[in-house]
């Protein structure tokens, strides 16, 4: 989840991507730890990971995910 | 914040909750005061310092996790009770009937799913609730 890892499938808006139906099942399980699946205390890696804005050159306020897991873009 | 500064307008006229969000957006963006000698990164709440590490990560999980006593483990599997209860039991305290909390987790259902599912229970603690009651 930090930018250099950017996954098989890349990212879009600073989130790594899930890819398709045809993904690995380990990846799926890898990009559902951010959902807190499976671990019984809720989403405990979205609750401790903060994005912090220094010169801004990788923040993109209409297409990254900010609260609510979808972008301001429509 | 990336793009460049654009003369902009709304399309149409803004319903009155609308409003208060544009209100509301300046006065959160106030905080943010843009550093060029800064790259923009992720920082770990549990670790700010030396960043993520397993270790660390695995330890939080481990003490947030509900513990379940021994003496708890110990009388799920007691012999005297039949292997078909104690395995309730067992998934029980592990969290691991489906019930739909559970499915919605594992992504079998979506959280606005809102069919009546026989036999498929709210959470955890509905079961626990209901227990007592018996």
């Amino acid at each position: 989840m930090v930018p250099s890892v950017k996954g098989p499938y890349g990212e879009e808006g600073c989130r790594i991507q899930e890819g398709g139906r045809n993904t690995s099942a380990w990846w799926r399980m890898m990009c559902h730890v951010r959902e807190g699946v499976g671990s019984g205390v809720g989403s405990w890696f979205d609750d401790n990971i903060r994005w912090v804005v220094g010169n801004g050159r990788n923040t993109f306020f209409w297409t990254n995910n900010w609260l609510g897991g979808a972008p301001l873009k429509l | 914040m990336g793009g460049r500064r654009k003369c902009l307008g709304w399309r149409r006229r803004l319903l009155a909750w609308e409003k208060d969000s544009v209100r509301e957006c300046p006065a959160l963006l106030n905080n943010v005061i843009l550093q060029d000698n800064i790259q923009d990164y992720w920082r770990w709440l549990l670790d700010p310092i030396h960043d993520y590490s397993v270790c660390e990560t695995y330890c939080f999980l481990t003490s947030v996790d509900e513990p379940v006593a021994d003496g708890e483990n110990n009388n799920v599997w007691h012999k005297l009770v039949p292997s078909k209860v104690s395995l309730f039991a067992w998934r029980l305290l592990q969290d691991r009937i489906p019930t739909r909390s559970n499915l919605v987790m594992r992504h079998v259902l979506q959280p606005n799913d809102n069919f009546v599912l026989e036999g498929v229970v709210s959470s955890r603690r509905r079961i626990i609730s209901s227990l007592v009651v018996i």
